[in-house]
């Protein structure tokens, strides 16, 4: 025996029990940690019904949501609404108007209710150019709206970001919301009516109702305002319709503000987050926690990292999580954002591949033709080329008539070109445009959907039918195998609406069920590299959870191309009012 | 409530926890979670007297419910990797990878063990706490919680000689 073990305690189980209480970590919680949690439990505190594993996540898309111009734009949209309706109300209520265009400052409190999620208050402060937002301990948002500049502050992490609101947004949307709303004044006359007096507050207020304005994407279409009789100002606004309720009130007129409250520069104390280089494995399989992060993890389910959603746009538009594409050798992704206009908020009309391993790098957008609606897009599998399928309005039929087409995306030089596309027959006898699902390595061969899943070659012939005619095939799920032999797809179950995961072979056996219908949705398959797995994501079925049947669990599992050896590698409770997990790519 | 105030002020101490019987950090980030969450949920049912003591008890609770899910998915898959915590006492890079090993045989015993003796057993070896304060923790005799304990540890001993790391095991030889 060696002197080292002459103070060796002997006892097995002391020892153990030595090195695991030695074994104490010194590193306190990450901060982010105990930032969600006090999140989670504040929420949950008012909603119990939150699933723990979303409610650590849960408070993220708040931010994002708020995390723009968005809130600054929905306050200015209503203050321009008033000041539309200078012309066309009653004189008491120009007053009101006018004492609003002419005031110095204000500020006031936002209560917003959607459904199912707790009451959120949230701050707001104006005077002069400048606004700042914000939501109590969490995030301060100051926007300069004449330079087009705004700083958010993450008020628990102590991280401020700075956006140059200028650059990649849309004219439409970097124009000053109330001059946009200039435009709408017509739709606006004669629907505002004066509906009495009452008192608030210890205050006496006449009251308006607006009705008839169209619906911003961030406002219902009406609202009623308490103006104090004594001082024609705004006491209190209440919008609300089925989707939300907006309240602003304990409005402060024209009392100074501090300027520090308004200053663009990072405080004492902050950081100025920076978007880390992402380091690409091999072997990973990578999937998205909508809006928030894109995950990664091996294929034994170990080794769980979180990568970042980029924040490419400083725009009210939000990203389109369920499509994103991650390039053969890992290093890019083919993402996008909802599209906005004053119509509405519609699928992308642009596609951005980031580097993730030089994310300070601008974005190469791809840029489609106006009005066009991009549905999903896919790598070929050796990494040349992008296909992007999309729906386009024909003309002169202003968005109600259109069709599908797809093109590809030659990445090195970026140069579009178009897919050539078969027609089919349908029930009724009418010729239709086939749909593009996917295409093999060489470009040479694409899948298409019309009656069934079809084999085409790439000048627009058919050579066979994979599947039934009556499948009803979701376009995004069709993925060929890295050795062009075989294909899966997920189809909707006509009766119940359930999906179902199928592999098919391009030789045209008969398809084979992976996961059968009737206890699933939301099924989303991926290769391995090496083909020899199958990777999905998929989520409880739940009829009665109208529109999607969204159930509560989601699960990641793989297997094998004959069906066998499933093997699930991640499992969570999800909202089932929200999304889940989606399945991104294998690398 | 003032959660921000009670997570700032426990939040150490159920990280310590979580992160010495899981030390996989994701883990360890649920279990944090779970552990305020739970006490959430307890204090809908009765109000709390002494959140330290209640932390540090939910705090085991749940870090052991989460090894014994691990243990049960390891029988299915590969075991997710622990990300090898350093023991601070270890002299040499030998001793810390036997103490490392020492140390995850014992998660592995906690695991299988009876989830009220495996409390006893973290609240008595891991904490330091007296018997006193155990039984007025888990509401239970103190001779309960010596009856708790004595079992634990038989039952962990037995299952750590099983697995004795061989360079022990050889070093008790000479």
């Amino acid at each position: 025996m060696n002197a080292e073990n002459d103070h060796t305690p002997f006892d097995i189980l002391d020892r153990a029990t030595t090195a695991m209480r030695d074994a104490t970590p010194a590193d306190a919680p990450p901060p982010a940690l105990v930032a969600s949690t006090v999140a989670a439990l504040k929420s949950l505190d008012s909603n119990p019904k939150v699933v723990l594993r979303d409610a650590r996540k849960w408070f993220m898309p708040r931010l994002v949501r708020y995390g723009s111009l968005a809130t600054a734009a929905a306050v200015a949209v209503m203050a321009g609404t008033l000041w539309l309706m200078e012309r066309t109300a009653t004189t008491t209520f120009a007053q009101v108007v006018e004492n609003i265009r002419t005031a110095r400052s204000v500020s006031f409190v936002i209560k917003e209710k959607l459904p199912g999620q707790p009451l959120q208050s949230m701050e707001m402060a104006i005077q002069g150019d400048r606004m700042r937002y914000v939501v109590a301990d969490a995030l301060a948002i100051i926007v300069d709206t004449k330079q087009r500049k705004e700083l958010q502050l993450d008020l628990l992490q102590k991280i401020a970001d700075r956006t140059d609101i200028n650059g990649e947004v849309p004219a439409e949307v970097l124009r000053d919301p109330i001059e946009r709303l200039r435009n709408l004044k017509n739709e606006i006359k004669g629907n505002v009516k004066q509906v009495g007096d009452e008192e608030l507050n210890g205050r006496n207020c006449h009251v308006f109702q607006v009705k008839g304005q169209r619906g911003d994407l961030l406002i219902p279409d009406s609202f009623k305002l308490w103006a104090d009789v004594r001082t024609g100002l705004p006491v209190k606004i209440l919008a609300e319709d089925e989707r939300m309720s907006l309240t602003y009130e304990r409005f402060v007129w024209d009392e100074p503000l501090q300027q520090q409250l308004f200053s663009l520069e990072i405080p004492k104390g902050y950081r100025l987050r920076k978007l880390e280089p992402a380091v690409v494995e091999s072997d990973r399989i990578y999937f998205n926690r909508p809006s928030l992060q894109l995950d990664s993890m091996k294929p034994d389910g170990s080794g769980v990292q979180s990568q970042f959603v980029p924040q490419l746009l400083p725009l009210p538009d939000s990203y389109v999580s369920d499509e994103t594409e991650m390039s053969v050798d890992g290093r890019y992704l083919a993402m996008a954002f909802s599209h906005m206009t004053d119509h509405g908020a519609f699928p992308p009309d642009r596609i951005f591949l980031w580097d993730r391993t030089r994310p300070q790098q601008a974005a190469v957008k791809i840029q489609f033709p106006t009005a066009t609606e991009l549905n999903f897009w896919q790598f070929s599998s050796d990494g040349e080329r992008l296909y992007v399928a999309w729906w386009a309005p024909l003309p002169d039929h202003q968005q109600t008539k259109g069709h599908t087409g797809a093109d590809w995306i030659d990445l090195k030089d970026k140069s579009m070109h178009p897919v050539k596309l078969s027609t089919f027959r349908d029930a009724g006898g009418a010729e239709q445009e086939m749909v593009f699902a996917a295409a093999t390595r060489d470009g040479k061969t694409y899948l298409l959907i019309g009656d069934g899943l079809h084999v085409a070659t790439a000048d627009g012939k058919l050579v066979r039918r994979l599947t039934p005619a009556s499948d009803r095939i979701i376009r995004g799920s069709v993925r060929v195998s890295p050795d062009d032999q075989r294909a899966t797809y997920v189809t909707v179950h006509p009766e119940d609406g359930s999906q179902e995961l199928k592999i098919v072979s391009l030789s045209g056996d008969e398809p084979k069920t992976l996961l059968a219908s009737g206890n699933f949705t939301a099924i989303r398959p991926r290769w391995s590299p090496d083909g020899k797995r199958i990777a999905y994501s998929c989520r409880s079925f739940d009829p009665a959870n109208l529109p999607r049947h969204y159930g509560s669990d989601m699960d990641l599992s793989l297997v094998d191309p004959d069906g066998g050896n499933v093997v699930t590698v991640l499992t969570e409770k999800v909202d089932p009012r929200g999304d889940g997990i989606e399945l991104v790519a294998w690398r | 409530m003032d959660w921000s105030h009670i997570v700032e002020l426990h939040g150490p101490t159920v990280w310590r926890i979580s992160r010495r019987l899981l030390t996989n950090e994701s883990d360890a980030a649920d279990c944090f979670q779970q552990t305020f969450v739970s006490a959430l949920e307890l204090l809908r049912r009765e109000p709390v007297a002494n959140w330290g003591a209640l932390l540090n008890r939910l705090a085991h609770a749940r870090a052991l419910d989460r090894l014994r899910q691990r243990q049960r998915q390891s029988k299915r898959q590969a075991v997710i990797p622990d990300e090898g915590i350093a023991d601070r006492s270890a002299a040499s890079p030998p001793q810390a990878a036997e103490a490392r090993e020492f140390a995850q045989q014992l998660r592995e015993a906690l695991a299988d063990l009876d989830p009220r003796q495996g409390q006893v057993f973290c609240l008595a070896c891991l904490e330091c706490f007296s018997y006193d304060e155990i039984a007025d923790q888990l509401n239970i005799t103190v001779n309960h919680v010596g009856v708790l304990l004595n079992r634990a540890r038989t039952f962990l001993r037995a299952r750590l000689a099983a697995h004795e790391p061989t360079t022990t095991a050889s070093r008790r030889k000479e």
